[in-house]
């Protein structure tokens, strides 16, 4: 994050983000989609967050991919579908689609899980002040954003609990499983409190006050930023220039 | 044999923030041992190590002769019983009868000794009337009781507890003495985190002082107490009664009792 791009403005990396994955979107054929995923790792690396970019991508995108190209190429019957074995088919016509499906995920997750990896919450925030949104809007986003961490935390937290108490909690999924079941009702409760408590402690300090507000914090927006969301319209304009004529 | 040791232990956390470098020390059973230190000394570090919940990076921790590394969580824990410093990191269930009873219930105890067991340890910790109340609905230092109650209940042979004295009124800090020397009697070992000097020297008659991760020394209260340099080294303070009698010039006085004596 403390990278050159990690200090960028956040929204100059939300353009580019939203860019990409338009034009992912609506560009026909996979092969540019797919050379998303190298890109967003070579940004990654010179962000300082390439190894952490490849394993988040490896351990859920890439699983989400490859679940999607068995089904569709071996269990989906489409026309053209061979029996192999079984229920199992195979069909050139699954392998297609599920080549336009992944492709479009791969660049959409990879921009996106970029964007998360190198940009601070407090940049978010502070962006989001600056240009105006609805302080609640603000807080609802933030709130989301950090439960993901907050969640893992408190599990880890809740297990660490039961095992000092010997409790099995390692071991085969079953006992995973019949571990993690009954910590789901306290865990999401100690959420929703702690997100409850987050609130009354942000209302104490004036939050919903409409006086403007002074940050501590300093995030400019330098010419670079600039340049970069300008570009990026530019290139917005371009792709839907060519798509539509 | 010492009941519990470390040897030469190491432990970085996953970060690689190493906590803890070199530490060794043994425990016996039925002793009553302080760890004191600075915050971020590593003390909460070294008695998780203990129990199970973190396994060193080198070196070794031996609970009744077996290496930690060897054994899950669970198994030590049932022989190290561990109260969280922080009780919300502990408390998960919607009554306090429910959550002292919780791990016996799990182990499969039979019903009317979880009952007899936990109506017992309940009673111990001052919270026999609040069985039917929401943990959340008392305050954060009865809250502790709670936890060391749930930890009493599996009866672990070593017991520690981790800063139970924080933001106690006298009464429970007495109770908390009371617990502590109850299970002393019973033959088993009380290792304890504090920052209350006062508490240390009524309690405890063996202290280990931790400084940056490391033991810088484990010995007598009363020696540790006359030693400059490590208390120094260390950040502490002496107890009120020991800084009143030095600004008075007397030495090796630790409680009123002794002050009087030396007067
Ligand atoms: N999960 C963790 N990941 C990384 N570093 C940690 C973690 N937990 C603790 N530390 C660090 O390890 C060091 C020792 O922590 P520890 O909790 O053992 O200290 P302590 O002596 O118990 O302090 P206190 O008196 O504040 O409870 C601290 O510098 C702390 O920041
Ligand atoms: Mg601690």
């Amino acid at each position: 994050m403390n990278s050159a791009i990690g200090r960028l403005y956040p929204s100059s990396k939300f353009c580019f983000v939203l860019l990409a994955i338009i034009v992912s979107i609506f560009t026909p054929g996979h092969w540019l989609q797919y050379a998303m995923f190298p890109f967003f790792l070579f940004l990654s690396f010179c962000s300082g967050t390439g190894m952490k970019f490849f394993k988040a991508f490896i351990s859920s995108i890439a699983m989400i991919v490859v679940v999607i190209f068995l089904v569709q190429v071996f269990i989906v019957r489409y026309p053209d579908s061979q029996p192999i074995w079984g229920f199992i088919y195979l069909s050139q016509n699954g392998l297609e689609k599920s080549l336009g499906i992944t492709s479009k995920i791969v660049a959409s997750a990879s921009a996106i899980m970029w964007y998360f990896q190198v940009t601070t919450p407090k940049d978010m925030v502070y962006a989001m002040e600056r240009a105006n949104w609805p302080k609640k809007a603000t807080f609802v986003v933030m709130s989301t954003i950090q439960m993901v961490p907050q969640v893992m935390n408190q599990a880890k937290t809740i297990m660490d609990a039961q095992k000092s108490r010997g409790i099995e909690t390692e071991g085969g999924v079953w006992i995973r499983l019949k571990t993690f079941v009954p910590m789901l009702g306290p865990l999401i409760f100690s959420l929703i409190q702690q997100t409850e408590e987050h609130a009354l402690a942000l209302q104490s300090r004036a939050f919903l006050s409409s006086a403007k507000k002074t940050s501590l914090y300093r995030l400019d927006k330098h010419a670079i930023d600039w340049g970069i969301q300008v570009l990026c319209l530019i290139l917005f304009i371009a792709f839907l220039v060519w798509r539509i004529f | 044999m010492a009941y519990l040791e470390l040897c030469d232990v190491d432990f970085s956390y996953s970060n690689g923030f190493e906590a803890l470098h070199h530490v060794s020390m043994r425990f016996e059973m039925g002793e009553a041992v302080a760890i004191i230190g600075q915050n971020g000394a590593g003390k909460t570090t070294v008695v998780k190590l203990m129990n199970g919940l973190l396994k060193p990076s080198r070196g070794q921790v031996l609970v009744d002769g077996v290496t930690t590394k060897q054994q899950r969580t669970s198994q030590v824990a049932a022989k190290v019983g561990y109260v969280f410093q922080n009780p919300d990191d502990q408390i998960f269930q919607d009554t306090i009868g429910k959550e002292i009873a919780y791990g016996l219930v799990k182990k499969k105890v039979e019903k009317s000794a979880v009952k007899a067991k936990v109506a017992a340890a309940a009673r111990l910790c001052g919270l026999e009337d609040e069985m039917e109340t929401h943990p959340y609905d008392l305050p954060f230092s009865r809250r502790k009781f709670v936890t060391i109650a749930s930890a009493l209940v599996m009866d672990p042979k070593v017991l520690i507890l981790d800063e139970p004295t924080a933001g106690q009124d006298a009464p429970s800090t007495r109770l908390l003495a009371d617990i502590i020397q109850g299970v002393m009697a019973s033959g088993k070992t009380v290792i304890t985190i504090t920052h209350d000097m006062e508490f240390v020297t009524k309690e405890f008659s063996r202290g280990i002082v931790m400084a940056k991760k490391h033991v810088l020394m484990d010995a007598p209260i009363a020696e540790i107490f006359e030693n400059d340099e490590v208390l120094e080294e260390a950040h502490l303070k002496r107890p009120y009664i020991a800084q009143l009698a030095r600004s008075y010039g007397i030495r090796g006085v630790l409680t009123d009792e002794e002050l009087l004596r030396a007067m």
